[in-house]
């Protein structure tokens, strides 16, 4: 997708268009739900975060003032989405579900393997999985993760490796 | 972006709910009627209340004059529910309520149905106001309704319980933020230990005689019941107060051994249980009060127990009640005592009561608050409820201010500062001013800003520092107040210790920073100038989580603070990181205790609970011998620690064990529960098809259906 179309679209939204933040939206849901999925490791509050993010998006579009820093801005708002269920501790309940059978329905219809994911993820610490999920799941570059997270890019890619290497030994274990 | 290595890791994809796609998102945009906003500081319904004030006045003046017949009022009455339908009723007058400007309360019941009218359909969101309403609001109000199966025996009325010799002259009591007490999942008082434990949906509050190691009582909460502790209880001399969480949800399915329920949201209700537990053996429940929502916090001053909770609107089971006026101990409150902010434009409102629990007759009080507080901070005299918000410009925290004077509370002052707040500790109340410091992500440089903000008692900013970090991008990690220094941890890339000065409050000032590998989460006041930090310790490179980090600094000297040692527990993780609650500190002894849980990354087994008991004397962090408990369980729970007397006792769902402290040698246990009390009997029969099975666990309310 070229940059110019996005930044077209951008601007057409920032004018109110509904139908052009669909289009910017439809582009990201993907990566978004994936990414909300992984950090809260629950498909309800995944599906809350994105849909909360997206509509609080449109309403601040005035506020991007660079269309270009669209995707990340995007990211910001979800993370911080995200990180507020955190705060008030709704995750770190549902964090401590897995480990029962109970869960698997909360979580998702899917294999166990899944579960073994989330599980290992859920003993990294916040930023290692916030860095993982954004850098393998979502594919984002060390500066695109820098933009959202807020750690410097030159210290991600270490914080990746090493995470990584955890997140093995974890599943391997 | 998916390569071999990638799903290696990630392979599975989630997929997208249905309402993610493009057009619900866009439904929803049209139906909440979105647009993008300018971003200006005031809201624009303080119009509608100035239009209301205006109409109100030109009725007073016509009818002043003469020239109103009978019809004036209805037309003008009609207009308000056909043009701009429906506009908050103009507040009531600010000096007879003696409340401060900007400060609001409901005059009538109606006044809180035409906002929440007015609420509803400016958010689009789906609110049910009856027309009828059961209970008489203002007859109901305030009454002290006991629960139906309460045992009403005699109280005593100044001082409740005595100290006996059996006794131990000191033990660790709950890691508190200042003198108010705070309820936790395991109390003592110098003898009894009082347990929260669970197996599996049944909660329960055991009582544990140390002297001989054996369970007295136990009084089980079943969630099949809709309770469930919510892991704070207080112990006040022979008073045991309980607080549980009542769900609205209906039982009718049971999901793999599990009990589940069809849910209609809610927050429920909160209810306290006072025992009278003068006889350990046999606690007499005394009273109970209740309370609309769910619990945000706690606290005990004295005898009064404070009690917030956070209540949202919700038909009830059959979808065709509403209540838009939370109760209290069974009745609606007065709507007087409802408090909102004209900025605000929020739903849910905070409840907080207060009772003394000393005497089941004596007078209590509530408040209720329409703000959404996702935490407190509570001083000796005040209660400061906040919330964080995103407003479109930034990051703010909300803060309303609450005077408690015994079971008197009166809302006092509102407002706000840029930036998140961390917790608590963020707080901090001296001589009338408030100190807080926060976090704010600044969206046009991709940096966080850490500050500091002294507020008056009208929570008006006196003076600030914008930025502690002076440009770091860094995020604050952990505070804590010392009368008028301030020590702050920031986090990005190694852990600044920030020393602030406050004793000018119109001039604080940066005194000395510290840069140390890792950061840590908790700061604990061990003894005037020193401080003890808790939490992940790391390189010049990179914080390691796996390392748990133990400092000790020294901050006699304001502008230097030092680091007098450390002690690092690798592949440890202790619960202290989230809950400061966990931390024991035994000042007779000089050692603090923390749980720590060791995990074996490169071997198989389980993990390894054992209690961390560190002896800080002489300014050197050494370890007291080893205190493990058991190898950890899944099913076990929670694993804290106390100390009484000479010894240490670490406490899980299964049992209490007995260490001797001078040299970590298990004496005695008690055991609360086996494995096979974990044990579910599935019974297949009642497993119903999966297409009736809308159903959630309820474990959280987190999530609002459309």
């Amino acid at each position: 997708m070229s940059s110019i179309f996005i930044e077209n679209l951008v601007l057409r939204s920032q004018l109110g268009d509904a139908q052009a933040f669909g289009e910017l939206y439809e582009m990201y849901s993907e990566d978004m739900y994936r990414f909300a999925w992984y950090y809260t490791g629950n498909k309800y509050l995944a599906e809350e975060a994105v849909s909360e993010a997206a509509l609080s998006a449109f309403e601040n579009i005035l506020s991007l003032k660079k269309p270009s820093s669209f995707k990340t801005w995007l990211f910001k708002i979800l993370y911080n989405e995200c990180k507020k269920m955190q705060k008030s501790k709704i995750i770190s309940a549902s964090f401590t579900d897995y480990s029962e059978e109970n869960s698997k329905e909360y979580i998702t219809d899917d294999a166990d393997e899944v579960i073994a994911l989330r599980n290992a993820l859920a003993k990294l610490s916040d930023e290692e999985r916030e860095i993982l999920i954004l850098h393998y799941s979502c594919g984002y570059s060390s500066k695109e993760i820098s933009s959202i997270t807020g750690i410097r890019a030159t210290t991600l890619r270490s914080k990746i490796s090493r995470a990584t290497e955890k997140l093995r030994k974890l599943l391997t274990m | 972006m998916k390569d071999k290595y990638t799903e290696d890791l990630f392979g599975f994809e989630p997929e997208i709910p249905e309402g993610l796609s493009k057009d619900s998102i866009l439904e929803k945009i049209e139906k909440r009627g979105i647009t993008p906003k300018k971003h200006e500081p005031k809201k624009d319904n303080s119009f509608f209340f100035v239009a209301a004030l205006f109409a109100v006045l030109l009725i007073g003046a016509l009818a002043l004059t003469g020239g109103f017949n009978n019809k004036g009022p209805a037309v003008q009455g009609q207009e308000a529910t056909t043009e701009i339908r429906p506009q908050p009723q103009k507040p009531a007058p600010v000096e007879a309520q003696e409340l401060p400007e900007g400060i609001y309360t409901f005059e009538s019941r109606e006044q809180v149905e035409e906002y929440f009218r007015y609420i509803s359909e400016k958010n689009n969101v789906f609110f049910y106001v009856t027309d009828d309403f059961a209970v008489d609001i203002n007859e109901g109000a305030l009454k002290n309704e006991t629960a139906e199966e309460s045992v009403t025996v005699p109280v005593i009325n100044s001082a409740i319980g005595s100290v006996s010799a059996d006794y131990a002259d000191s033990f660790t009591g709950t890691n508190t933020q200042n003198s108010a007490d705070e309820g936790d999942i395991i109390k003592t008082d110098g003898r009894y230990l009082y347990i929260v434990s669970y197996i599996n949906t049944v909660s329960y509050v055991k009582i544990v005689d140390t002297k001989d190691m054996k369970l007295l009582s136990e009084l089980p909460y079943d969630n099949a019941d809709g309770y469930n502790i919510s892991g704070e209880i207080y112990i006040k001399g022979d008073r045991l107060v309980v607080l549980y969480n009542k769900l609205d949800y209906l039982k009718n399915n049971t999901y793999g051994g599990f009990i589940c329920y069809d849910y209609y949201g809610g927050d429920g209700e909160t209810l306290a249980d006072i025992y009278d537990i003068s006889d350990r053996a046999k606690p007499e429940k005394l009273f109970t009060v209740s309370q609309s929502g769910s619990i945000v916090s706690t606290r005990m001053i004295g005898n009064i127990l404070y009690t917030v909770t956070r209540y949202t609107q919700f038909p009830d089971a059959e979808g065709d009640d509403f209540y838009c006026v939370p109760s209290v101990n069974g009745s609606t409150v007065d709507c007087k005592s409802i408090i909102h902010f004209d900025e605000e434009n929020v739903s849910t409102y905070t409840v907080i009561t207060a009772t003394d629990i000393s005497d089941e007759k004596a007078e209590r009080g509530n408040l209720s608050v329409l703000t959404n507080s996702t935490g407190l901070y509570c001083s000796e005299d005040n209660l400061y409820l906040a919330r964080n918000k995103y407003d479109g410009s930034g990051d703010k925290t909300v803060i309303t201010k609450v005077s408690l004077k015994g079971t008197e509370i009166k809302c006092e002052a509102s407002g706000e500062v840029n930036g998140c707040y961390n917790d608590k500790y963020s707080f901090d109340e001296k001589e009338g001013y408030l100190r807080v410091v926060t976090t704010r992500y600044d969206y046009e440089s991709f940096c966080n800003i850490c500050s500091l903000y002294i507020l008056d008692e009208n929570l008006g900013t006196v003076s600030k520092i914008d930025d502690i970090t002076d440009g770091l991008n860094e995020e604050v990690k952990a505070v804590r107040f010392m009368g008028d220094k301030a020590y702050v941890v920031t986090f990005a890339q190694t852990d600044p210790l920030f020393v602030l000065d406050l004793s000018d409050v119109n001039n604080p000032v940066v005194k000395g920073e510290l840069y140390m590998p890792g950061y840590s989460t908790y700061l604990h006041p061990i003894k005037e100038g020193i401080l003890l930090g808790i939490g992940y310790g790391g390189d010049e490179e990179r914080e390691d989580t796996s390392k748990l980090k133990i400092a000790l600094y020294d901050v006699s000297d304001m502008n230097n603070p030092k680091i007098l040692d450390e002690f690092i527990i690798n592949n440890g993780y202790t619960d202290v990181n989230y809950d400061a609650k966990a931390l024991i500190h035994y000042p007779a002894k000089n050692i603090v205790g923390i749980p720590v849980t060791i995990h074996s990354y490169n071997g198989y087994g389980n993990p390894v609970k054992s209690f961390a008991v560190i002896d800080y004397s002489d300014n050197k962090l050494t370890s007291v011998s080893g205190f493990v408990h058991d190898s950890e369980e899944y099913y076990k729970g929670t694993f804290r620690g106390t100390c009484i007397g000479e010894n240490l006792y670490t406490v899980d769902d299964c049992a209490v064990i007995e260490h001797r402290l001078s040299d970590g040698e298990k004496l005695r246990e008690c055991i609360l529960a086996t494995e096979e009390d974990f044990k579910v009997n599935i019974n297949v029969e009642e497993y119903k098809s999966e297409d009736d099975m809308d159903v959630v666990v309820a474990t959280s309310s987190a999530f609002i259906p459309e």
